[in-house]
């Protein structure tokens, strides 16, 4: 992420990116163990790299190649933005001097990609909701919350999640009744994955995610506000706390929150088409693994929304890497 | 000295019962009313430029990013990372 925010702040690298090479983001943890066509190909390349022969267990960097899987550079990280620079410019020169019959527009036939592996490879479940989320350190002042600051590089950036329901889940949020002023609970599962996996301060790098007996206090609610020929609009209310100790006083680590919401579900289309949660706390505690927070209980914002269809936002949730934990299958 | 005993006897026993209480848990969090909402959202959420790398219009399928790169005779730059690729700022 260090690097990332060097490199890919220069003007000149996010061009080159952008108009010479197709851009591509992938997670090695799933890459490195898939099995099918696509693990296949990223082993190719990697085996074409500094680390191949070795006991390496990460091939984080950044790769330049050929569509048919030349490798033209590479480089491990990015903090040094004019040698990342360089690295970019020396793999475009190779790629202008291959032959024109592998470079020209058509000229590489990519074949169809065939099964996914079952295990390490992720779609959107079919039908349902994919929500993209953001969390932010935040401080509190005359203005009301404005963004957080703090002393780790990059901590005081937006750190972007998605949420992942699926068809069957989506339904159980709907409301049964059109009734304004009608309440019910947000579906346990739901509300379970909100809590375990995404009230998580994963603005300094991967943190752990709750585990079930970690959530001591969990209420969401929903309330149908008004049904209007557009639809139904609702409104979430919750709180949440979440501790490593079951006396939250004597956890090391723990998040108390507040969530608020406002949604809209489309009877006719069965969907909804307004999905904002909003929740704000008071974190506590470290992670393994990570820089370290600000000291002692500081602010900790979250928002939630319907994700666009842009590739980047079919990126996996975080912790759908354990996906019968985080669908609620254990 | 028998007011002594049962003194000491009653202080013990709220000793064990304070120890033994379970913990009352509470929501301390800070208030988060309608009014705060928009503010919020906009602290929390990526401004406008805030994150240069969000601006490349990066593919997230490798397979998806080769076709392109095939069709449009170009190279690919794949940026691999050990966790959300696009992740934090």
């Amino acid at each position: 992420m260090v690097g990332r925010a060097s490199a890919f702040a220069d003007p000149e690298i996010i061009r080159l990116a952008t108009k010479e090479f197709v851009p591509v983001a992938g997670d090695d943890w799933y890459q490195r163990r898939r099995t099918d066509a696509e693990g296949l190909f990223f082993k190719k390349l990697t085996d074409q790299g500094p680390r191949a022969g070795t006991k390496a267990h990460t091939h984080q960097g950044m790769y330049l190649f050929t569509a048919d899987g030349q490798l033209l550079g590479f480089k491990n990280a990015s903090q040094q933005v004019d040698a990342t620079r360089q690295t970019i410019r020396d793999a475009l020169a190779k790629f202008r001097q291959l032959p024109a019959a592998r470079t020209r527009p058509g000229a590489v036939s990519v074949p169809e990609h065939g099964p996914l592996d079952p295990q390490f490879a992720r779609v959107p479940p079919e039908g349902g909701l994919v929500a993209s989320v953001f969390t932010r350190i935040l401080d509190y002042g005359p203005g009301g919350y404005r963004k957080g600051k703090c002393e780790a590089f990059g901590g005081d950036k937006a750190a972007r999640d998605h949420l992942w329901l699926t068809a069957d889940e989506v339904k159980a949020m709907a409301p049964a009744r059109a009734e304004v002023g009608s309440r019910y609970p947000v579906p346990k599962a739901v509300a379970t994955r909100l809590a375990r996996f995404h009230l998580i301060d994963n603005t300094r790098g991967e943190p752990p995610d709750w585990q079930p007996d970690q959530v001591r206090l969990s209420r969401m609610t929903l309330r149908v506000a008004a049904v209007t020929p557009d639809g139904i609009d609702l409104k979430l209310d919750g709180e949440v706390l979440l501790a490593t100790d079951a006396n939250p006083a004597k956890a090391d680590r723990g998040f108390e929150v507040r969530l608020v919401g406002d949604l809209r579900w489309k009877p006719a289309a069965g969907a909804f088409d307004r999905f904002d949660v909003t929740a704000v706390g008071t974190w506590w505690g470290d992670m393994h693994d990570m820089q370290k927070g600000r000291p002692g209980r500081s602010l900790l914002g979250v928002t939630v929304e319907l994700a666009g269809d842009r590739p980047a936002d079919r990126v996996p949730p975080q912790w759908a890497r354990n996906p019968a934990a985080y669908f609620g299958r254990e | 000295m028998r007011r002594a005993v049962i003194g000491g006897a009653a202080a013990a026993m709220a000793a064990a019962a304070y120890l033994l209480a379970p913990v009352r848990l509470a929501v301390s969090a800070p208030p988060l009313a309608e009014r705060d909402v928009a503010v919020l959202r906009a602290a929390v959420r990526p401004s406008d430029g805030e994150d240069p790398f969000a601006s490349i219009p990066w593919e997230t399928n490798l397979w998806d990013a080769r076709t392109k790169a095939a069709a449009a005779g170009k190279p690919l730059l794949l940026w691999e990372m050990d966790g959300h690729p696009l992740g934090c700022g």
